[in-house]
């Protein structure tokens, strides 16, 4: 090793590192109240706003493969059920801050936690 | 190296790497953050553009991702997608950190192959599902892309000098 | 490597300029946004510039506007004899076959723009409604079926050609004894209209007003984006439908599933045909884009008791109205020149 990788190695360490808590820290300073939003093939096809509550809720998403369903729990919201072959989407568990999210790349389905209502409309008329 | 020995060894070269590549994925899954793995077929493709090129190194690996493909039954799915954004741009980035950046040992370069293969796969992943969501796992995958890198780093490098003796 | 260097500092100092400029030119816009529970529904208005006590001022002013026009509208406010009073609805329906009644400005241009609306759709509009409303008990504390012999009674008391108005003194006669108005449909898109014009006249240049889902945008989001209101689907509250993008105009909704009540197991929506008297069930939701808010309060109700067809078949035939509609089949209709404003999902 020369001291060109040794030099790379600690670098990339520490900027990751330091990425990495910045993210857990500035995330978990955020409101819990945030969406979740949900995106099937590239368009927003949920959006939930996430309340503190014990309510379960339940939800359905249609994936490009089948069909997925989404669990909503006090402010935090996990994937339950797919039918793409790794699951790995549901192996990530709960995620409750904004930047956080949960990709099913075989169904094209990403859960999300929005920060700043960026994605979401203005308004919704009904 | 006459063409046809050159062609004998390249074949050599995918089939050991398909080889790895399958193994690999046979291995069970670690941890929860997609995109972690071994990256073991990549041992190869760094001695392939230590021996020979950047054609070579591309074509081989190439070559690795469909057979690996194939064999899986992923062909032309998600997981290929991004296995070969992956192949791609990490034979690229070592080939040319390689020739152009020569502070660096075979070590580094690995280093350098496991993190662009990691990038090449988060930047895939966002152009699949027009996320940028993804961009969050980086750090983590960059920090996992580290010992990785090093131990093919460290294989690639004993495997070569023994060929170089050989040879 | 001088040279370098050289370009590597002006680069750097573009991207500085780039970032600092867009920096600057961001922060300078805020964002004054108030709440307020009015006509039975939460009224939210958001404003958008750079001086933010002129943004809360139009917005108090607005809101102001929006509570006087309530007040004037009210019809349910019996218990309390301070609000009845202020309404000039109660007095006109009080008066109805009696005699006629002065009114403030704004009531009697409401009132005329819905005679006029009640001719357009041939009666299928008709804020004479308030009997139909009241056999039903909607908007009081019980609702029940009514028969069709107490429907037909009543439904000879819903026509809006026995408003007679008096411009020159500012009067409403309600002519037959027993009318009485109900402008439940209406109030709130006048009153978001008149909010939105106030803001205008204070120099607000952007906007947005959702008084329970009936949407008002001023002028462009951060001045030089679209706003993006989705329409939600009528079956799924955490869904959209559609996406619009608005610049000075008004979405408006009326949907078969917003205070429905259920009677004997079978539910029905409190968007009641003055031609027969119970709901109707062509549509889940229809949405009327155009730049009126009252226009569009109107006629979301009108063409929602109409025939899916029909319905887009008028919105086509008005100059400056779009429509979107979600029909009993949940197959969407919308007029031409909406294609360009909408995205389906």
């Amino acid at each position: 090793m020369t001291k060109a990788d040794k030099r790379l190695l600690i670098i990339i360490f520490i900027v990751s590192f330091f990425a990495y808590a910045l993210i857990q820290l500035y995330f978990n300073h955020a409101l819990s109240e945030g969406q979740v939003i949900v995106k099937s093939r590239g368009e927003i096809v949920k959006y939930i706003h996430l309340q503190n509550d014990e309510n379960v809720q339940r939800l359905e998403i249609e994936g490009k493969v089948g069909l997925l369903i989404i669990e909503i729990k006090d402010g935090m919201v996990r994937m339950v059920s797919s039918n793409c072959p790794e699951k790995i989407c549901i192996k990530q568990g709960w995620i409750k801050n904004p930047g956080q999210s949960i990709v099913c790349v075989p169904n094209e389905v990403v859960v999300y936690i929005d920060n700043d209502n960026e994605e979401l409309p203005d308004a919704i008329t009904r | 190296m006459v063409k046809t020995q050159k062609l004998v060894y390249l074949s050599l070269f995918v089939t050991v790497a398909t080889a790895l590549g399958f193994i690999e994925m046979m291995l069970p899954y670690p941890m929860p953050i997609p995109g972690i793995k071994l990256g073991l077929a990549n041992i190869v493709t760094l001695l392939i553009i230590y021996l020979y090129g950047l054609k070579e190194g591309l074509a081989v690996s190439l070559l690795r991702v469909f057979f690996v493909s194939f064999l899986a039954g992923t062909f032309l799915s998600v997981s290929f997608m991004l296995s070969l954004s992956g192949a791609i741009l990490s034979t690229l980035i070592m080939y040319l950190f390689k020739k152009y950046v020569a502070v660096f040992s075979i070590i580094g370069i690995s280093i350098i192959g496991a993190l662009a293969h990691n990038i090449g796969q988060v930047l895939m992943v966002i152009l699949l599902i027009k996320t940028k969501y993804v961009i969050f796992y980086l750090p983590i995958l960059l920090i996992t892309g580290l010992p990785t890198g090093l131990i093919t780093g460290y294989i690639a490098k004993y495997l070569l000098s023994y060929l170089n003796n050989t040879k | 490597m001088k040279k370098y260097r050289f370009v590597i500092a002006t680069v750097l100092l573009f991207l500085v300029i780039l970032i600092g400029g867009s920096i600057v030119r961001h922060q300078n816009i805020h964002e004054y946004k108030s709440e307020e529970f009015l006509m039975d529904t939460l009224v939210s208005i958001s404003t958008y510039g750079t001086d933010t006590d002129l943004l809360k001022l139009a917005t108090e002013e607005a809101f102001a506007e929006m509570r006087r026009i309530a007040e004037l509208t009210n019809r349910f406010s019996e218990s309390d004899p301070l609000t009845y009073k202020k309404s000039d609805v109660n007095r006109i329906n009080k008066m109805a076959g009696i005699e006629a009644v002065t009114v403030d400005k704004d009531v009697f241009n409401m009132l005329k723009l819905a005679k006029k609306y009640n001719e357009l759709t041939e009666g299928v509009f008709d804020i004479t409604i308030g009997p139909v409303m009241d056999l039903w008990g909607f908007g009081q504390e019980e609702q029940s079926l009514p028969s069709s012999l107490e429907i037909k009674k009543v439904l000879e008391l819903v026509d809006s050609k026995n408003i007679i108005l008096n411009e020159d003194l500012c009067t409403v006669y309600l002519s037959r004894k027993s009318m009485s108005l109900d402008l439940g449909a209406v109030a709130k898109g006048y009153a978001v209209e008149k909010a939105v014009n106030i803001l205008e006249k204070q120099g607000i240049k952007s906007a947005l007003i959702d008084a329970g889902g009936n949407i008002r945008v001023l002028g462009k989001k951060d001045n030089d984006k679209l706003w993006k209101v989705g329409i939600q689907d009528p079956r799924d509250t955490s869904s959209l439908v559609g996406i619009l993008s608005l610049v000075d105009e008004s979405a408006v909704t009326s949907g078969d599933y917003y205070r429905s009540i259920e009677i004997n197991g079978k539910i029905y929506n409190h968007i009641i045909s003055p031609k027969t008297g119970f709901p109707v069930g062509d549509n889940m939701s229809v949405t009327v884009i155009t730049k009126d808010a009252f226009t569009a309060d109107v006629l979301s109700t009108a063409l929602f008791l109409m025939e899916s067809q029909q319905a887009v078949a008028l919105a086509e035939e008005l100059e400056g109205i779009e429509a979107f509609i979600v029909n009993a089949d949940q197959e969407i209709l919308m007029t031409s020149g909406l294609i360009e404003k909408v995205v389906v999902k």
